[in-house]
């Protein structure tokens, strides 16, 4: 099949796994995970929409089972599982961050951006103890709607944030020194071929 | 919508064909169920009705995207009409449906716009008309859902600061039912807008990868073409050169008499068959009856096939006995290709010296199919080259210097071509006006394309080609 394929190409194009500081799409949970756990503390580069999603299933498919686990071997007395995962939870928060960055470099966004949920959390929070500390029904009933909405904005945000594909100027964000990034594979390829055309065409003859 | 004709296709091809218009059904479907269950089973003709009206609107818009969306959304306005809000959930679902469904279809301005007529229409109507909206009634219940905490705690001895039925103004519920409002509908929207920019960019690596594949082919022919005609084409210009001459009287070829002439024109003729044949098997490629594959062969597979080991590839584990009956069907291939060349160049009056040679091939390793032809078509390359530029030696005898010297080393790993022969001036160069081609760049592109490394160089006189083609 293989040898009809003339055109010089990356060795790496398709078939092999893309280098760790590159988005890897279409990438499987086991690659995920284990890419999240060796790139726990890199804070430049990119991840794909697959990395980031496959891990995040993965944290709330784990909180899911422990809180069941929990359910049906202490039936709401005691919490052992889903403390157990609160910890690890915790031990998790920078490598988390870290592939939230990488994800935003993704969409060319700037890594500033995985505050925004953070300090929507913080603010509802605020808003919600506030609320319910103070004397006034008035304010407490504004506060209570406000606190809402923030709620509401953080968790779309939590979720929006990272949603969006891949954009290849995301390449900006990458460590120095790696100018060759794949800006396209294919687009390179396709010059090359068509500037190989255009040659062929010029001088022709024979 | 070609995307959503499946007739015809089957099981992982339809799934794969439906797209995501298709996916945002399934899911406003099994959105519009849960709502129904959390809610209840519709308790008047009307909620029934509506209900139903809506499950249709998520199934049929899909076809007609761009004149229902709105209508559909118009639609899920007037359910939240229906008295008691026991389609407000289903309703919602559908307008959140539709939502992701307008941010994929529509661009960002209409997309915003709808949603923000929605929002201030589903929520207007909501506190100040009568409707129902999640929006509002979602507000009100956790507001009085708190009131109630508050009480209870206040009871338990607590501090609550909610006290019991705080009136919340109408413009604070507006507002804050807008703002929740245009909050879902926007991460919708944002959710359509994400799907549409990764369809969009799997459709562009699809064309660029399919003008790749065009590109290709088309080099791949480019490749064949000149690989056929181009040394053919220059050994008849020669030789008819050389039989003119010859008929003249005033040439240096040994042999004018008839049998020679005849002899020159027995080779004119099977060579230009050779040639037409060559052409006629492009031609075939480029009508679509034979496929690319067909021809690459290398140039000497024209004889009856050597047997099935010509794809080296298609069976990577083979017996030892087999492996070398490979090479030396490799080597014997090439060696059988340069003598024709040598004979063909000899009655041209170049006399040179070929040789194959295989060093430490032992076990002998096999050639693929991509490196014979690589080779080959290198050594038929520099045959074309000798023809076209080497200096004659004709007059000398067979034992003076060679016109060229061609020595192609097949090792354990590699095939080393070199080639040595003296450049002719300008003047006497008998294939006159052919201008310099590109057949030893596509040459060298082939060799490169195996990680093998071409280098050539006149100087002095003398022009040098030398190749390395690793065999894995």
């Amino acid at each position: 099949m293989n040898d009809d394929i003339r055109v010089q190409r990356p060795a790496t194009a398709a078939t092999e796994e893309p280098a760790l500081d590159r988005p890897y799409p279409g990438i499987g949970p086991l690659q995920a995970v284990r890419r999240f756990i060796r790139k726990a503390f890199v804070f430049s580069g990119r991840a794909s929409r697959a990395e980031y999603w496959w891990v995040t299933l993965i944290g709330l498919a784990c909180v899911a089972c422990a809180a069941l686990l929990d359910y049906m071997v202490f039936h709401d007395d005691d919490s052992v599982f889903s403390s157990i995962v609160s910890f690890v939870g915790y031990l998790a928060i920078v490598p988390v961050l870290a592939l939230s960055v990488r994800r935003l470099h993704d969409e060319n966004l700037d890594g500033g951006w995985v505050l925004v949920p953070i300090v929507l959390q913080i603010a509802y929070f605020g808003v919600f103890s506030a609320a319910m500390a103070t004397g006034d029904s008035h304010d407490a009933t504004i506060g209570v709607l406000i606190g809402l909405l923030l709620m509401a904005l953080f968790v779309v945000l939590s979720f929006g944030l990272y949603m969006f594909p891949s954009n290849p100027k995301g390449a900006r964000f990458d460590k120095p020194g790696d100018e060759t990034a794949e800006i396209g594979d294919n687009a390179a390829v396709t010059a090359d071929v068509a500037a190989d055309m255009a040659g062929m065409t010029a001088d022709s003859q024979v | 919508m070609s995307r959503f004709d499946l007739r015809g296709l089957r099981g992982a091809d339809r799934l794969r064909r439906i797209g995501f218009v298709g996916w945002l059904r399934v899911f406003g479907v099994m959105l519009w169920v849960v709502s129904l269950l959390a809610t209840r089973v519709p308790d008047s003709t009307a909620a029934l009705f509506a209900d139903l009206a809506l499950l249709a609107a998520i199934v049929v818009v899909p076809r007609l995207p761009r004149t229902l969306v709105p209508v559909a959304l118009a639609g899920c306005l007037a359910a939240d009409f229906i008295p008691g809000g026991a389609t407000v959930l289903t309703a919602a679902a559908t307008a959140f449906t539709l939502f992701i469904a307008v941010g994929y279809l529509y661009d960002i301005a209409a997309g915003v716009g709808l949603g923000c007529l929605y929002a201030v229409a589903e929520v207007t109507c909501a506190v100040w008309i009568g409707s129902s909206s999640v929006a509002v009634n979602g507000l009100r219940g956790v507001i009085a859902g708190m009131t109630d905490a508050a009480r209870r705690s206040m009871e338990h001895g607590g501090i609550g600061a909610l006290s019991v039925g705080a009136p919340v103004p109408a413009w604070m519920l507006w507002l804050s039912g807008l703002l929740l409002s245009l909050i879902c509908n926007g991460f919708a929207i944002a959710f359509g807008r994400a799907a549409r920019s990764g369809t969009d960019a799997r459709d562009r690596a699809a064309r660029a990868q399919h003008m790749v594949d065009r590109l290709t082919r088309e080099q791949q022919l480019a490749h064949v073409i000149h690989d056929s005609v181009a040394n053919d084409m220059s050994v008849i210009a020669m030789l008819a050169w050389r039989a003119k001459a010859g008929l003249d009287g005033n040439g240096t070829m040994s042999s004018t008499d008839g049998a020679g002439l005849g002899e020159t024109l027995d080779l004119i003729y099977a060579r230009s068959h050779h040639a037409l044949d060559r052409v006629h098997e492009v031609i075939d490629v480029l009508d679509g009856r034979l496929p690319l594959a067909a021809l690459e062969h290398g140039p000497a597979d024209d004889g009856p096939d050597t047997g099935g080991d010509s794809d080296g590839t298609a069976k990577p584990i083979r017996p030892a006995t087999s492996v070398s009956t490979a090479t030396s069907d490799f080597t014997s291939q090439l060696e059988r290709y340069m003598e024709d060349q040598d004979r063909a160049m000899a009655m041209l009056g170049l006399h040179g010296v070929s040789r194959v040679t295989t060093v430490d091939a032992d076990p002998e390793p096999s050639p693929t199919q991509t490196v014979r032809c690589a080779v080959l078509g290198l050594v038929e390359e520099i045959y074309a080259n000798i023809v076209r530029h080497a200096a004659w030696n004709d007059d000398a005898a067979t034992d003076a210097d060679p016109a060229y010297s061609l020595f192609v080393t097949v090792t354990a790993t590699n095939v080393h071509v070199a080639e040595v022969n003296a450049v002719a001036d300008a003047a006497s160069a008998a294939v006159l006006g052919t201008r310099h081609g590109n057949g030893l760049r596509m040459q060298r592109e082939v060799v490169a394309s195996l990680g093998g490394a071409l280098n050539a160089a006149a100087q002095d006189g003398t022009w040098t080609i030398a190749a390395d083609i690793p065999l894995a």
